[in-house]
């Protein structure tokens, strides 16, 4: 199955704030984020608008979850993130709108452990937008929550 | 030759200058079944399911930082060339949507599908050439590099010269 990103909702747009979630395992932004970020990061893009037979598309209901790329607390080797690719980071969160964020209850929950009777955990609680920049740089460095 | 590391829907693909060490690793870790020598390309295809295991030993032998830079070096030359044949690429979109509008609005065809799907292509690229490097998302450099493929056929091409 292919997972492909929607150009309507997928792009950063400049006139609303992103939205993130902290996990225990890394930070959830919706949408994507920017490519080269993105590889320096080791984030992967998730998408739950798929094919079938090479172009049947899958409809998606409106209880699940948008697209969303997972910026992993570590690298591959088990290494922190440089200082400045996760200040890149935060500049690109605090750009434009800013973003609201939102701490989950839960692990992040792998897509594939969804089915039709296991539904993604509620675990989002919009919040005002944050200023506190070396609180969430901290909880970025340490995964641990702020 | 740069090597390059791609993750496409099917398979991991790992473009690599000649390295015997590198190849025995490959062939001692990955089983046969899920890795494929692809001698008209010349890359190997590792099937998904050893994707985290084809990167380890792909970072083994080569520098991942060359690869990005490499592939950001790839991303602002598409954007360079297509600032660059910014008026062919005008001329081609007033040439679709001419052949566009010889259609009816109802009309379902493929060929008129496709034209517009082109057409949405090179008109987001221009857009999108413009945009400083480190803020195109994935799907934008993937539709720059889309657009300059099909800038390079012929048939596109001919559109313009009609």
């Amino acid at each position: 199955m292919t997972f492909y990103a929607n150009p309507h909702r997928d792009l950063p747009a400049p006139w609303k704030q992103k939205r993130a979630i902290f996990y225990a395992q890394g930070l959830k932004v919706y949408g994507q984020i920017p490519y080269i970020l993105q590889r320096r990061l080791g984030a992967e893009f998730f998408s739950n608008s798929g094919t079938i037979f090479g172009g049947a598309s899958l409809l998606t209901t409106s209880s699940m979850e948008d697209n969303y790329t997972v910026v992993p607390y570590r690298q591959r080797d088990g290494t922190l993130h440089s200082q400045e690719v996760l200040n890149t980071l935060y500049k690109w969160l605090m750009a434009d709108k800013g973003f609201q964020w939102a701490i989950a209850v839960d692990f992040h929950v792998n897509i594939k452990q969804w089915n039709a009777w296991n539904w993604p955990p509620e675990t989002w609680i919009p919040g005002e937008p944050e200023q506190k920049e070396m609180l969430v740089q901290l909880f970025l460095v340490s995964g641990k929550a702020p | 030759m740069n090597a390059t590391i791609e993750k496409t829907a099917t398979q991991i693909v790992l473009k690599t200058p000649y390295n015997r060490e590198f190849i025995d690793a490959l062939k001692s870790e990955i089983p046969y079944t899920e890795r494929k020598w692809d001698s008209y390309h010349k890359v190997w295809g590792v099937s998904l399911s050893y994707a985290e295991k084809a990167e380890a030993i792909f970072s083994r032998y080569f520098e991942t930082g060359e690869v990005l830079d490499a592939e950001i070096a790839q991303i602002q030359a598409n954007q360079a060339w297509i600032i660059e044949n910014k008026a062919h690429i005008e001329e081609i979109i007033s040439a679709l949507d001419t052949a566009i509008s010889g259609y009816s609005y109802r009309s379902k065809s493929s060929i008129k599908g496709r034209m517009c799907r082109d057409r949405a292509l090179l008109q987001h690229s221009l857009r999108n050439a413009e945009i400083p490097v480190e803020q195109l998302v994935e799907l934008q450099v993937r539709g720059l590099s889309a657009a300059v493929k099909l800038l390079e056929t012929e048939t596109i091409n001919s559109l313009a010269r009609r």
